[in-house]
């Protein structure tokens, strides 16, 4: 026989979401700087894992849907750290345009070109 | 044991149903793979232009972002509490829940669309060069919108398909006597409506709140 979820603990689950959001919003008015992000993703992550283990009845479940749960945050977390930020960090890329571009005020229908250049119309591409 | 008549490889109903829910684990399991080559797109794109992407955040709409947030959680609140009143043979309940999360998905793409048609306006658009990038520097905003549209739309896309299962079980449970089995073609829909709410609480802070407190 499975272990319930109780009306009573999705009820608290939604007041916990309810709570964290209000949290993270409330925090992305004051500006943690470098801590933004992190703390961002770590409120994001405890409000999935109420969902998953609550509304989506992981609690109830044996080991098997654990299993698959737990592989795709692996996954996730090898992605997205590795491949998205440490490789990307430790690679030297150019600024798309040289600064001086940023100076030129903007003309409809005519790219920025730096000071001094011969402009060109219609713009090209990224 | 259940009283349900199981399809007969089963054996039981409980065996049926175990594999159901797992069967549908691993499928979201495939989904969220399908997501995490976005969101390491979008960390390969934050880290090489981490300004470009703060202003692309401060341009969409905070508000909007944070109450279709809200909006989300509670249908998802509602969708599992359907499925409790079905397990408790409350079908009339479980009825209202059902139709509740499908009224609020219908508000949270009405929502998405008011900023898509935002951004539209401002000239925000995937591709092309308009006045608002070229406007707003940095100019790696373009790549952050792309990802803003890509990553969104996918949503938007599992929202429509979550809405549409849950209105096809919404007919069913008016329609038929509940029981186990329908307790649990409802639970396995639920999972799918959970798995959107999911991604959305990652997407909102990506998309919406890190955008350097301003």
């Amino acid at each position: 026989m499975r272990k319930e979820v109780t009306l009573r603990s999705l009820l608290f689950t939604f007041i916990g979401l309810l709570i964290l959001t209000g949290l993270s919003f409330a925090l992305s008015l004051v500006g943690l700087g470098a801590w933004e992000m992190p703390v961002a993703l770590v409120i994001a992550g405890a409000k999935a894992t109420l969902v998953i283990i609550f509304f989506m009845h992981l609690l109830e479940e044996g080991a098997s849907p654990l299993v698959a749960v737990i592989t795709t945050i692996f996954f996730v977390v090898i992605l997205a750290t590795f491949v998205g930020k440490l490789d990307m960090e430790s690679r030297n890329i150019p600024p798309l345009y040289p600064p001086s571009v940023t100076d030129v005020p903007f003309q409809e229908g005519v790219w920025p070109s730096p000071p001094g250049s011969p402009r060109r119309r219609g713009g090209g591409g990224d | 044991m259940s009283e349900v008549e199981a399809t007969h490889h089963f054996g039981t109903f409980d065996k049926e149903a175990h594999a159901g829910r797992l069967g549908m684990w691993i499928f979201l399991a495939s989904e969220i793979l399908l997501f995490t080559g976005m969101f390491t797109v979008y960390t390969a794109g934050r880290v090489a232009f981490p300004e470009s992407f703060a202003v692309g955040v401060t341009e969409n709409l905070r508000w909007l972002g944070t109450l279709n947030t809200f909006v989300l959680i509670t249908s998802s609140f509602f969708v599992a509490a359907g499925v409790h009143a079905l397990r408790n043979h409350n079908r009339k309940l479980a009825a209202w829940c059902l139709g509740l999360t499908v009224f609020l998905g219908f508000v949270f793409l009405l929502l998405k669309g008011y900023e898509y048609a935002d951004h539209i306006h401002k000239g925000a658009v995937p591709t092309g060069i308009t006045p608002f990038y070229i406007e707003r520097r940095p100019l790696a905003l373009k790549y952050f919108f792309t990802l803003y549209y890509v990553m969104t739309g996918a949503h938007a896309v599992h929202v429509i398909v979550g809405m549409l299962v849950l209105a096809v079980l919404l007919v069913l449970v008016l329609r038929r006597r509940p029981d186990e089995r329908m307790a649990h073609r409802v639970e396995i829909g639920a999972l799918y409506w959970h798995l959107v709410d999911v991604i959305w609480i990652f997407l909102w802070p990506l998309f919406y709140l890190t955008g350097g407190g301003h």
